[in-house]
């Protein structure tokens, strides 16, 4: 009686052993991704405008003001813009300030020239600045050379010189609307 | 059918990309706004003509009277600017009068010379008579630098009487006025 009594409890515990091994695990997969994209803070736009107006261009004297560039960067032009990208690009494109309507004769010039310069903030430090002539074909996309900094502050910096006529004795021709620009474009990069 | 479903989550996710990438850039536009005025300058404002003596010499019946080759083609060259192409010049003659006698003359005698004006700049001329008061028409000069030319002519005096003694001094007005 004992011996069958112990047959009993084996067998028992034989048919148990499947029962325990049904635990039962949940996995939730959570995904994400973030894509390379630079943006102007604050807004989240993805365009920033500034506008410099430096008045009356011409001196005394008929000719072009030799005080342009420092009136242009007392202007002291920036932005912010931050990038998810740890290698991000930048191209400048400068664009002569030319007369609207008025055109240039002999001894006269109807556009100035000038060199655009703009320095970017990286969380490395100071890079560039990457700078493009508005008598020069359009910048190409260059490596800024790291993260752009984000730390709150604006960390593009825009500023200009060499203003130029043609020769340094042209006149300007008179004309209300004289327009140039600067267009900075900033790319995530790869 | 489920190999059709992931073909077409690939071709979605390909043509997402670009439109990612371009979203990602920031354009920055600095506008650089100015002017100029219109304006006219004189960089070499006078010249003088010395004519010297203005009665022509010798015994004949002319002699006393005026030598209209003494003003007649005299030229002087002033230089000057106007940057704006709605500019004009007009000119304005005054008399070559005797200061030393400022009186009326009595008969047979001038006192006054009168001449024509003519000033040049940009190949467009204006001129004026000194016998009419104020200045002549104003002409289109545009856009110019360089020189404006002033010429003398057709000299004469009002009763082409004989010259009354004395300092004689006249002058010619030239005025650049900027339009744009």
């Amino acid at each position: 009686m004992k011996t069958i009594l112990a047959i009993v409890a084996a067998g028992t515990a034989l048919a148990a052993a499947p029962a325990m091994a049904q635990d039962t695990t949940g996995t939730v997969n959570i995904t994400g991704s973030v894509a390379p994209k630079c943006i102007v803070v604050p807004g989240g736009g993805n365009t920033f405008t500034r506008t410099v107006a430096l008045g009356e261009l011409a001196g005394t004297d008929g000719k072009m003001r030799t005080d342009l560039a420092a009136s242009f960067n007392a202007a002291a032009v920036t932005a912010r813009v931050v990038c998810t990208t740890a290698a991000p690009t930048i191209s400048v494109d400068a664009d002569p300030i030319a007369a609207a309507t008025a055109t240039a004769v002999a001894g006269y010039d109807n556009s100035i020239d000038f060199t655009a310069h703009v320095a970017v903030t990286t969380t490395g430090g100071p890079a560039g600045p990457f700078s493009n002539d508005s008598a020069a074909a359009a910048g190409v996309d260059t490596a800024i050379g790291g993260r752009v900094a984000n730390n709150g502050s604006d960390n593009i910096a825009i500023t200009a010189s060499t203003f130029r006529t043609n020769t340094i004795d042209d006149l300007l021709a008179a004309d209300p609307v004289y327009t140039g620009k600067i267009t900075v474009v900033i790319k995530p990069g790869t | 059918m489920r190999k059709l479903i992931l073909a077409s989550a690939v071709l979605a996710a390909a043509t997402a990309t670009p439109v990612l990438a371009q979203s990602g850039t920031t354009t920055g536009t600095v506008t650089i706004d100015g002017s100029v005025a219109p304006r006219c300058l004189f960089t070499t404002s006078n010249a003088i003509i010395n004519a010297g003596e203005l009665a022509q010499a010798g015994t004949g019946a002319s002699a006393g009277k005026l030598d209209a080759s003494k003003l007649d083609g005299q030229t002087r060259t002033l230089v000057g600017w106007c940057n704006g192409t709605a500019s004009s010049m007009s000119v304005e003659a005054l008399p070559v009068v005797n200061t030393t006698v400022t009186t009326a003359p009595p008969a047979g005698f001038d006192r006054v010379v009168n001449y024509t004006a003519t000033a040049t700049a940009n190949a467009v001329n204006a001129a004026d008579s000194s016998t009419v008061a104020g200045a002549g028409s104003a002409s289109t000069v545009g856009l110019f630098t360089g020189n404006v030319t002033v010429t003398l002519s057709n000299s004469a005096t009002p009763g082409a009487g004989l010259l009354v003694a004395g300092a004689y001094q006249g002058e010619t007005r030239v005025t650049l006025s900027a339009a744009n």
